[in-house]
């Protein structure tokens, strides 16, 4: 693809943004405000950088393409997402905001299950998080290739290498502002490109409408109503509260703030399924019905979009993947100090904020290996959320509302959810019954045989040391 | 769902994403400050 010097100079306009942004909020003190910003975040902008954080490229580009093929079916399974966010907000994320003391959601776990329950937080946390910034990192790194022709690993770098060294520097409070800014150029750009396409599509209103109806029955005729139950059950609760969601939910100011903030959020991904996917609907009326999904969402940009103003879609498409990106690195490098290392030695203040800031180039160098190797992005979602869900969603919820429960319960859930689902997907889904639901209903009779085996005393209280 | 995902909803997001920048200014305005502090 061939850019106009106005295009290029709008994407390298982005990247000076950025800079000026990471230069005003680079500084912390201590590893607390590097992971959960001294819990000093308003509402607005918890709602901000966590909008930002689930509008990735699955939930932009990626929606666009398949409402291409479509129509509005994907939009109706994907916006069960909303739904989780939503019982966060209503149920879980002000009581994570009650942990002051807690940085981490292995804090958290800590305090219910003991240290091995922590340890096993922290390995699936580091993992999730390198797993989504491998993914994201190869969408960033593909569309980077495909503008300008570099090879794909000098791509990658590039992406996953800038993001690391926005977040490297100001932890948490700077990764939100960052965050906030980034949604700011994607809620504003994507939806007026949306506009001028509507007014450019050589398909009238009632045509598009003709077509929407056309491609969402067809899609809904060619699945059973398993595969669909599966898509939106993976959804709604693949990413209860994973650590850059639960993050949020402890930086914020007060427990009203995180409420507020996720509820914002959950309202706006209703919203926002509904803008991509229109944006895939309307291309009809702009690209030769030949184009490939994939290339729907930024042919049909440079299609609607006069010289330079492409450019701003362009690099509002860039600030979608890192600011992903930023918060699962910083969630990640959060998560190895605190969950993993501080378990078998306390490194104190200093060194833990020098430990995550080395472990975010380390895990952002760890991210771009693996993305050579990652599956496509909504494939590769839907794996990470078969492994997160069934181990974590029962126990952390326990732990939220259970003051008896019981260690043993604690780690029994999370490895029985866990194995019960990669063992589900390895005899790839028998009877197209989705791993998640095997494996939450297996960590859950896991953690019913912790509590009734189990003994009562908790190892500790509070969270450990730094 | 299509006409209102075109005419109410980028009216919503476009909404949100100006409320969203003037809260991104004041944010970064108060980290500044807080990092003159750190400086001194």
């Amino acid at each position: 693809m061939s850019l106009h010097p106005l295009d290029l100079a709008a994407v390298a306009g982005y990247f000076v943004l950025m800079g000026v942004l990471g230069y005003f909020t680079r500084r912390t003190r201590t590893f607390s405000e590097f992971a959960t910003g001294k819990h000093s975040v308003p509402a607005v902008m918890v709602f901000a950088s966590l909008a930002a954080t689930i509008v990735g490229p699955g939930f932009s580009v990626g929606v666009s393409s398949k409402s291409w093929d479509q129509g509005f079916l994907f939009y109706f399974l994907a916006v069960t997402f909303s739904i989780q966010i939503l019982i966060t907000g209503l149920l879980f994320a002000p009581r994570l905001a009650q942990h002051r003391d807690c940085n981490t959601l292995g804090d958290v776990m800590r305090k219910r299950y003991g240290a091995f329950s922590h340890l096993l937080t922290g390995i699936l946390s580091v993992g999730l998080c390198v797993g989504f910034t491998a993914i994201m990192g190869k969408v960033g790194g593909s569309m980077l290739h495909m503008i300008t022709g570099w090879p794909l690993m000098y791509c990658l770098i590039a992406v996953t290498g800038t993001t690391a060294l926005l977040t490297f520097a100001g932890g948490l409070r700077a990764t939100i502002a960052t965050e906030g800014m980034q949604f700011s150029m994607i809620a504003i750009v994507i939806p007026i490109t949306l506009l001028l396409g509507v007014g450019q599509s050589s398909l009238s209103m009632a045509e598009l409408s003709d077509k929407a109806s056309e491609l969402t029955s067809a899609s809904f005729k060619g699945m059973t109503a398993w595969q669909m139950f599966g898509i939106a059950i993976s959804f709604m609760l693949g990413e209860v509260l994973i650590p850059p969601y639960a993050n949020r939910a402890l930086s914020a100011k007060t427990q009203a703030a995180s409420k507020s903030g996720f509820l914002m959020a959950g309202v706006f991904v209703v919203v926002w399924l509904a803008i991509v996917a229109a944006f895939g609907i309307v291309a009809h009326g702009i690209l030769p019905a030949d184009t490939a999904p994939d290339d729907v969402f930024v042919k049909a940009g440079q299609a609607i979009l006069p010289v330079g103003v492409f450019g701003l879609l362009l690099a509002t498409i860039v600030a979608v993947v890192m600011s992903s990106q930023e918060a699962c690195l910083n969630a990640a490098a959060s998560s190895l100090v605190r969950d993993i290392i501080s378990i078998f030695i306390h490194p104190g203040e200093k060194w833990s904020l020098l430990l995550a800031k080395g472990g975010t180039l380390v895990l952002a160098a760890l991210a771009i290996f693996v993305a050579q190797f990652a599956p496509s992005i909504i494939d590769g979602l839907l794996f990470l959320y078969a492994i997160w869900a069934p181990c974590m969603i029962v126990p952390l919820i326990a732990a939220l509302y259970l003051d008896k429960a019981k260690p043993l319960a604690g780690w029994l859930s999370i490895l029985g959810g866990g194995a019960a689902s990669w063992a589900w997907q390895a005899a790839k889904e028998p009877g197209a019954v989705p791993a998640i639901l095997i494996g939450i209903a297996a960590s859950l009779v896991c953690f019913g045989i912790g509590q009734l085996l189990g003994r009562s005393k908790v190892t500790t209280t509070e969270s450990q040391p730094i | 769902m299509l006409q209102i995902s075109i005419y109410l909803f980028p009216l919503i997001a476009i909404i949100s994403g100006v409320a969203s920048l003037v809260s991104v200014i004041r944010f970064v305005k108060y980290l500044h400050e807080d990092s003159k502090v750190i400086d001194k």
